[in-house]
Formats: structure tokens, sequence, C-alpha cells
């Protein structure tokens, strides 16, 4: 092993987290590499490795011959003060080349509060962070991941963005780019090049003029790049690329298991959910592909544990053929399933029973309001008598406690609502005393209670977010509301939520922000104990940009706004209609019962929706 | 029921596998090699699984010790091949048998400590006295004489620095070959805070025989 390297792992806290060298990581030989790709996930190994689509990525592009794919991580604060001393910059984990042997950087952006993590990677790996400071074609650094659906706070540090579903638009990218590379393309006509690929974005080519009140004035495309950059996607989802294996790390990681995708988007159509708009069109994958998947992930990972994902899972049509088939493999071998994400209104004494056969995992349900009229108004389309169904149903079967998640902050919320958190958690322990099967054991309840942040590309990107001030008092009337016996309750901090929504719904003036609150230290924001909003906030000032105005602000319905040059395929008329709807707390059907036109069906060629 | 012990390696990355991530490495590489492991009884079944010896996170391993239990009559003759295909890199089974002899009767592991440090010449003699240490353990610390816990200890120079090779005691009241840097490091000849490499070359029985 390098000298250097050992010289930091033997100072600093779990150490294998920075060894790679787990089970099923790909080693390729050099010789006859044309692209060294690094996937780069700006957070610990800890998350990163918990992250599906970049197991898919990964898988992806190692199939193909020429290229090797490798990971890189953020290291916590520990581990980056003993490679700055040490002087080892950022290395591929496969490897322990260092970053200068990549040509590209691939991030994925799954949370806002992950951008400085970005920056600081960058620099550890000696890379220029500005996009114009970088003139050859290698580094090309690139994203893509959720984040993208208003991506421009970080546009300034990227050279392509890629917008949408990865599996077939980044090979593209990736091959288009080993052919540059044979050719000597300069990067301006490589990227020009790349508009060709479905989902490029180049933010580079769009010019942004705003007014003097700042608000945007114009968003113009320049050397051909289109008006609107449409979402990629994949048509056939049955038949897309999975991985057979996953590297199965050798340290405890968050999501430790075997994990298959059921489908992807969701009929609900809740207001405030940006994926639940953004997955738009809906498409499954059929019982025996998924049980087939499962079984060779366990094969080949030595997983005790298979999970069956996707935005509210109990909604897969095939749900109980797959159950069936998949614990008959699974319980003689010891293997867990696990449903993450179930509604509570299509859950049922068979379902559970299926996924508590190994061993009893925890229960989870997210009622978001209090009251139905405010239920309506985000449209989760959940009736109080579902959720106390579904919890008699688990405690009559030796259940004795259960998560509860709601959002506070929601649009036309007021203290009946959060009045209503209250009742319904007593609602629960009544259920409990009534249908408890050992009710000596007493009940445990987690209530958790998040902070709304209204996202691009929902029905709430025209509503401002609650103030701090409101936050503030609407939490402390929460805390008097929840002190109930046996009831645990953890809120999100306030100021983290606050600036997820300023750049949630940012435009790219905030690069310059993201840069300067990095230069003074912020790193890994998305963890309290690093986390600086002083910093931040000094940041703001230095480079005379109010975050109130992107947190608070209700934009009017002509507006530009920053990300209306990408197109989910969700239309901004209909997001506009659901918008009115909510304002009259009026419900909108799921989509299993007709077709809402909400747009999507123009990516996949008018193909209908897997309801 | 066949009880096995396995004989393995543990080089490079795979020494900051920390003892209880190792156990559930190893677990999962026997499921991979789809062998018919021996689960334990209760509530919450999992892989009966055993390390002889656990070593400090860090610590390279040319002999480690691991004990499970297969639902066979006899161990299968590639045992150690179906393992070596499923283990992480950094670990490798070297050699394969049963599980006679009890963990009790382990005396001493063999050590080679390799220092970064320039060798000097009295570096032996600093050992030749009686040394007091202050030993750490979970019933707290207390002073004991170093070389009452020594079998074997020698130092040679290597290059520019040097290296001690050294039998130690193990089982009931260890001694982490740590101690022996302590020392070094309390008599300034040995630079902060680079760790030396430790290696572990050999588990041994009370009469410094090979214990499996």
């Amino acid at each position: 092993m390098d000298y250097k390297l050992k010289q930091c792992l033997d100072n600093v806290r779990k150490p294998a987290r920075y060894t790679g060298g787990e089970y099923n990581q790909v080693i390729k030989d050099k010789a006859g590499l044309e692209c060294r790709f690094a996937l780069c996930f700006p957070e610990l190994y800890e998350i990163a490795m918990s992250h599906l689509g970049s197991k898919i990525l990964y898988g992806r592009l190692n199939a193909m011959d020429k290229v090797w794919c490798e990971r890189m991580h953020a290291p916590a604060p520990d581990m980056e003060r003993e490679m700055r001393r040490v002087g080892l910059p950022l290395y591929g984990l496969e490897s322990k080349d260092p970053a200068s042997a990549f040509d590209i950087f691939g991030f994925s952006l799954q949370y806002e509060l992950n951008y400085t993590t970005v920056l600081n990677m960058l620099d550890l790996a000696g890379v220029p962070q500005f996009s114009k400071d970088r003139h050859s074609l290698s580094p090309l650094v690139i994203a893509g991941g959720p984040c993208v659906y208003n991506v421009e706070p970080v546009v300034d540090f990227f050279d392509i963005i890629l917008v949408g579903e990865g599996e077939e638009n980044l090979p593209a990218l990736v091959e288009l780019y080993m052919e540059a590379k044979r050719q000597n393309m300069d990067k301006q006509s490589f990227l020009e090049k790349a508009l060709e690929i479905e989902g490029v974005y180049v933010p580079s080519f769009y010019q942004v003029d705003y007014k003097e009140d700042g608000i945007i004035a114009a968003i113009t495309p320049t050397h051909g790049a289109p008006a609107q950059v449409k979402k990629a996607i994949v048509r056939d989802l049955d038949k897309a690329y999975y991985p057979e294996s996953f590297i199965v790390p050798s340290t405890d990681v968050v999501f430790d298991r075997a994990m298959v995708e059921l489908f992807r988007g969701c009929r609900r159509g809740c207001r405030f959910c940006q994926a639940g708009y953004t997955y738009r069109p809906i498409r499954a994958k059929s019982a025996e592909t998924l049980a087939s998947q499962a079984k060779r992930l366990i094969e080949t990972t030595g997983y005790e544990e298979v999970s069956l994902t996707s935005l509210s899972s109990s909604d897969y049509p095939q749900l109980e053929s797959l159950c069936d088939a998949l614990v008959d493999y699974c319980e003689p071998r010891h293997v867990n399933l696990a449903l993450p994400s179930l509604r509570a209104d299509n859950f049922n004494l068979d379902l559970m029973e299926n996924i508590q056969k190994v061993r009893k995992s925890g229960l989870t349900f997210a009622p978001e309001a209090g009251t139905q009229r405010l239920r309506d108004v985000i449209n989760k389309n959940l009736y109080e008598e579902d959720l106390l169904n579904a919890c008699s149903i688990a405690f009559g079967a030796g259940y004795n406690s259960v998560k509860l998640y709601f959002m506070m902050g929601l649009p036309t919320e007021t203290e009946e609502d959060l009045a209503g958190i209250g009742s319904i958690v007593r609602h629960v322990i009544q259920t409990f005393r009534q249908t408890a099967k050992n009710k000596a054991r007493g009940i445990k309840i987690n209530v958790g209670v998040s902070t709304f942040v209204p996202k691009a590309q929902t029905p709430f990107q025209w509503v401002g977010q609650a103030t701090q001030q409101q936050v503030k008092e609407r939490q402390e009337f929460l805390r008097e509301q929840l002190k109930i016996k046996n009831v645990s309750f953890s809120l999100h901090k306030r100021e983290s939520s606050y600036l997820e929504a300023v750049f949630a719904r940012g435009d790219r003036r905030l690069s310059a922000v993201i840069y300067e609150a990095w230069k003074n230290g912020c790193n890994l924001d998305a963890w309290d104990e690093y986390f600086s909003f002083d910093t931040w906030m000094k940041a703001f000032e230095t480079c005379g940009l109010d975050p109130d105005f992107y947190a608070y602000r209700s934009p009017a319905k002509e507006e530009i706004l920053p990300w209306d040059h990408i197109f989910s395929g969700v239309m901004k008329e209909y997001l506009w209609s659901e918008y009115q709807q909510a304002l009259q707390g009026v419900a909108t059907p799921d989509c299993a019962h007709g077709c809402r036109n909400c747009g999507a069906l123009t990516l996949s060629g008018g193909r209908p929706c897997d309801v | 029921m066949f009880n096995v012990r396995i004989q393995f390696e543990k080089k490079g990355g795979a020494a900051y596998i920390s003892h209880l991530d190792l156990m559930k490495t190893l677990q999962r590489a026997l499921l991979r090699a789809q062998l018919p492991v021996k689960y334990t009884e209760g509530f919450n079944p999992h892989i009966y699984l055993s390390i002889l010896v656990p070593l400090s996170t860090g610590y390279q391993s040319e002999y480690d010790l691991c004990d499970f239990g297969l639902l066979l009559d006899s161990c299968p003759d590639d045992l150690a091949e179906r393992l070596n295909r499923a283990l992480p890199q950094g670990l490798r089974v070297t050699r394969v048998g049963e599980a006679r002899r009890p963990v009790n009767q382990i005396g001493f592991c063999g050590y080679e400590i390799h220092y970064h440090s320039p060798w000097d010449p009295a570096i032996p003699g600093l050992f030749e006295q009686p040394v007091k240490i202050l030993k750490h353990s979970k019933r707290g610390d207390r002073e004991v004489v170093l070389n009452d816990y020594v079998r074997t200890l020698e130092f040679r120079p290597e290059g520019d620095s040097f290296c001690c090779t050294c039998q130690l005691k193990a089982g009931d009241d260890p001694l982490n070959p740590s101690y022996i840097t302590d020392v070094l490091r309390f008599h300034s000849r040995v630079g902060q805070p680079d760790r030396p490499l430790y290696i572990r070359k050999s588990i041994l029985d009370k009469e410094g025989e090979a214990f499996f």
C-alpha cells in the first residue's frame, strides 16, 4: 500500500471507508482504456454506497470495454485533514490512482446541501472548480441526479448536466467523449456535438438576463442549444440495464442490502413531491424480471436483506405475486424482505406477513398533514381512517411501534392543521389500546416533522417558504402538542431547510455564493455538526444577494422561472392548474383513475403509464 | 456438523476492516460461496462464526484464524478455493482444517513491526532491563513489566530503518505489539505521528508451537 495513504488511514476514524477493495468492485487492465471515469458522490462513503442510481451507472459504464469507472466520495473532515497534510489528492477507490489520471468527473446531485462538497472534492482532486477555467477536453466535469430539475445554482461549475435518467444517455456521452479524444476535438466543439444526445444541458450555452428587481428577463439559448432541454427516460424499464451484482461494502453503510426497483414514477400526484412529478411517466418492471434480479443479487452479494424500492411501493400492481415468489426463495435462506415506502391506504395483512417473515422491521407511514383539509391541499389522498386501519392491522399482528412522518409550513397551513398532528397521534395510541395483541408491552411512536421546502417542477414552485420566524413559532407549538407519553418527536433544523429552499428555487447567480461559502469553510452542510449557517449568511452578504428573495417569494404566473428551460415532461400549465386546485382545497384523483394529461406521455411516445 | 477452522491473510486495505465488520464480511463470503453454514438458534438467527484472536484495526495479518460450522460430515475439498472466490481484495484463505484445539490453548502471537525511523544500535538495550508499562484493558489500567509478556524479541536494521520480530503473550491477558513502539517512542527513537507497519506472522500455543 502507498505510504502516504497508510499514514492517512492510521490516523482516521472508520478507515475502511477509504480503502476500496470491496467484493464486486471492478478492476480493469489500464492498457487499452480510452476513458477513466470518476463516479463522484459528494457525501461520505456510508451515504454514497447506499445510493442505487450510482450502482446502476457503475455497472453500466464498466460494461463498456474501453471505460473504467471508479468511485470517488467525500472524505470526512479527519481524512481530509490527513490527505492535505501528507499531500494525497483525491483518488479512485479501485485503482488508488490520483484524480489527475481521470478524464471525466461525473457528480450525482441528490441534495442541495451537498453543493459545497462538490467544490471541496474538485479542490482535493486538483481540478479547477469553474467550468470557464477548464479549457481542454480533459478533465470534463458533469452532473446528473434529482437536483438537475433546478440545477442553476451550481451551473458555473459544470460543463454538462445530464437531465433525466442516465442509463442510456451517459454511456452515449462517454462514447462521444472517446470519439472526441481520438479526433483531438476542442472542448467547445465537443460540447456543441453533445447537444445531439437526449437530456444534455450545456449551461454555458444559455444567456440569462435579469430585470432590476432580480427577476429573470430572458433565458436565451446560444450555440444551437434547444430552447428547452427535454429529460431523457428509459422507455422500457423491464428491459433496461440492471446490475447483476452490487459492490458489498466491508464496513457499515446506511442501506446495506440488495435492492430492486419496482417502477419509476408515482401515480399519486402529491403536490409537494418533486420526485412524483419528475419521474413521470410511470413505468413498471414485470414481477418475473424483478424476482430474477433479486435472486441474482442475493447470490452475488451474500446480502441477507432485499429491498423492494420505488415511490409508494404498495402501488406496484403485481406486488402480491412478487412477494409470494420472493418469500419462497428468501425464507429458507434467512433473507429478509423490506418494503421501505408503504402507503397506509393499501396496506394489508398479507403484505405485512410477507415483510416480517424473516426479521421484523420497523413500520413507517407518512400522513404528511394533520387535517383532511390540508391533506387535500397537498393532494395526499389519504384519510385518517386508512391510517388507523393500517395501524390496527399492524398492532393486531404484534407490532408495538410505528413511525409517522409529517410536514409543517405547508401552503395554507393554520394552527388547526398543526393541532391535527397531535390528534392523529393520540388516535393512533387509542387504536393501539383497542387492537394491540400485547398491550402490556406499551406503544412507542416516533413522530418526525420536517419543514416544507417548495421545489422546482412541482405545483408548489410558485409558493414562498414559511419564514424562519413562522417556522420557529410553529415548531414550538408542535412541541407542546406532542408532549404525549410514549411519543418521541424530531424536527428538522430550521436553517438547513431555509438554505435548501434558497437553492431549490435559486438562479445561477448563486454559484458565486456557494463558492464563497466553500472558501470560508462550508462543506458537508447536510451534517448538523459541520453546518455553519453564519458562514452562509456572510457569503450571501459578500456576494450582494438576498437569500430571502429565493426562499420566501411567491413568483407570479407569467414570470420566467430559473428552470423554465429544463423540461421534466410535466407541462408548466398543468403544474399551475394543480396549484390553483390546491389553493381551493380540491384533490386530484390518482392516475389509476384516468390520465390527467400532465404532458409526461410526450416522453414515452404516447405509451400510457403502467398503473 | 463439521467444525471448520480456516487460516487466512488480511493484507493491504483489508487490514482496515474492523473486527465486527470482518465478521460480517466473512459471513457474507460464506453465503456467496453457497456453503451450508450453521446458524445460531434463537429469535434472530445469524451465521455462527468466531475469529480466534482479533487484531487491532490497521494491523496486517499473514496469520488469522476463524471457526464456523458446516452442516456436512466432512470438509469439502474445494472449500478454500470457493471461499477465495467469494472474498474481497486482501482476504485470502491459506489453510483449512477441523477446529479441534480449544481457543484457551493459545499462548502467544508472532509479529513483525517495520519502523520508518532511523536505526539506532542502542535500541535492543532498552529492553534488557525490566520495562514498566501502564497496560490498558477492559478492567482498567495497571502497571506491569513488559518483559513478562515477551517470549522472543529481536531488532535488526532494515534499509534506512529497522524491524522488530517478536512473540508476545496472547489469550487471557494479551500484549498488543504497540507497547513495544510506545517504549521506543518514550525513548525518542521513533518519530511521530507515523505509525509503523504491524504484521502478525503466527498464532502459537503456550509452548510456543503452532496452535493450528
